[in-house]
């Protein structure tokens, strides 16, 4: 077992290439444990903490850039995150407890895909754009398509950046887990609009543990152009919803429930954007 | 690293988390562990000015950081967070004591004049099965006086 703690993003890519059964080291609040538990038995440790150029949140003038090692807290008290992109805010808030919050870094919340994973349904409904480097390549691929069509990171990259376009659109986040803090997930839902005179112009919804993956509702965006914000309380919204629940787990003994409570968490969500206002 | 203000040089296993290194190499057994998970905050310990899961850290990865246990909160004599959890009695049995008193540490570091609201955020993970949360509450509130008169 070798340990690399490398300094800068170049050297990773080096050893990325150097070494098969590698495992990039990042927050760790996943890969220690799996490692504890038998789960994983890399011949390669890469530590990737020490790199300081992925850390960063920057402000270009269409978007922000978030490094792959800002940790939650970061991204909860960030003055651009706050600025921008409410629903991030919220999420990382009730992500985990104060010290996983430390530790845990948005890079690992996106490559260990958990269907529960706190920040994934606010970064699709945003929009956002992954950076997958290696010795050899960028590829900039949107996260939503990462998911639909499984285009995994390779062996050889390093997943540097999360980019953001800072248009201006409204943000909510919501998530019903089985209590207040260190919760996973039973339900999140993340949503964005942009509104103008009460119409929504534009709508993103995306709906996590409810399915392998999280995906959108293309159904609901797609009805809601054109609307009054009050459409996003009336029926038909609710009922896209439960269908969209029913048919993504209708085998899994939690469909009754979800899709029931999608409603709910869907209605929080939505209130949590401002977008009443 | 430097554990406490002491510094600790050793060759280790890749593998061997921090809490491991903190009991079993640097032999301060006030880091206790709890459900080995980072769910219960037994472990809890700073580093670089913030509460952190010693149980979900590799001691490898924090070769030449900070970190602070309970052993290195008291200096000389108890400071006033431990002093204000024995007056109003919120140990018990103790366990999770050492934890909760480094994540308190690490909020009144930062932010002397926490709410309550932001004493409990603080004090969210870490699990205390005896005493309950509320005489924890208040003994921060007595260290947050104490530390402001100090």
């Amino acid at each position: 077992m070798d340990f690399y703690q490398p300094l800068c993003i170049n050297e990773v890519k080096d050893l990325l290439v150097q070494s098969k059964f590698n495992k990039l080291l990042a927050g760790g609040t996943d890969l220690v444990l799996d490692i504890k538990r038998g789960k994983i038995n890399p011949e390669v440790i890469i530590d990737i903490n020490r790199i300081e150029a992925l850390k960063d949140i920057r402000e270009d003038h269409h978007e922000i850039s978030i490094g792959s090692m800002v940790c939650f807290s970061q991204l909860k008290d960030n003055s651009l995150m706050n600025q921008y992109f409410h629903s991030i805010v919220l999420s990382a808030s009730h992500m985990g407890s104060p010290q996983i919050r430390n530790m845990a870094t948005i890079g690992g919340n996106i490559i260990n895909k958990a269907s529960a994973a706190d920040i994934i349904p606010c970064l699709i409904s945003l929009n956002a754009v992954l950076v997958l480097e290696s010795k050899d390549s960028i590829r900039y691929i949107n996260l939503e398509t990462y998911f639909q069509n499984e285009d995994w990171i390779r062996k050889d990259e390093i997943l540097t950046k999360i980019i953001i376009s800072k248009k201006n659109v409204l943000s909510g986040y919501n998530k019903l887990g089985k209590r207040n803090s260190l919760a996973i997930a039973r339900i999140n839902v993340a949503v964005s609009f942009m509104i103008e005179d009460k119409i929504i112009k534009h709508m993103s919804i995306c709906l996590g543990a409810v399915g392998r993956y999280p995906f959108r509702v293309k159904e609901l965006e797609e009805k809601a152009i054109g609307k009054t914000v009050d459409y996003l309380f009336s029926e038909e919204p609710l009922e896209i919803l439960e269908q969209q629940v029913y048919k993504s787990i209708k085998g899994r003994s939690s469909m009754p429930f979800k899709k029931e409570a999608i409603k709910g968490v869907y209605k929080n969500a939505v209130m949590s954007s401002g977008v009443m206002k | 690293m430097i554990i406490n203000g002491k510094s600790y040089t050793k060759k280790i296993d890749p593998l061997l988390r921090l809490i491991d290194f903190i009991r079993d190499e640097a032999k301060l057994k006030g880091t206790k562990e709890g459900c080995g998970e980072g769910e219960c905050g037994a472990c809890t310990v700073i580093i670089d000015g913030r509460a952190v899961n010693s149980c979900l850290v590799l001691a490898a990865s924090v070769n030449g950081k900070e970190i602070t246990t309970i052993e290195g909160v008291s200096q000389g004599k108890l400071h006033p967070i431990q002093e204000a959890f024995i007056e109003v009695g919120a140990v018990q049995c103790g366990y999770c004591t050492p934890g909760m008193i480094l994540s308190t540490k690490a909020l009144l570091d930062k932010n002397i004049d926490a709410t309550e609201e932001e004493i409990k955020e603080s004090i969210s993970g870490n699990l205390c099965r005896c005493t309950g949360y509320q005489i924890m509450i208040e003994g921060i509130k007595k260290a947050q006086d104490k530390l402001k008169k100090r």
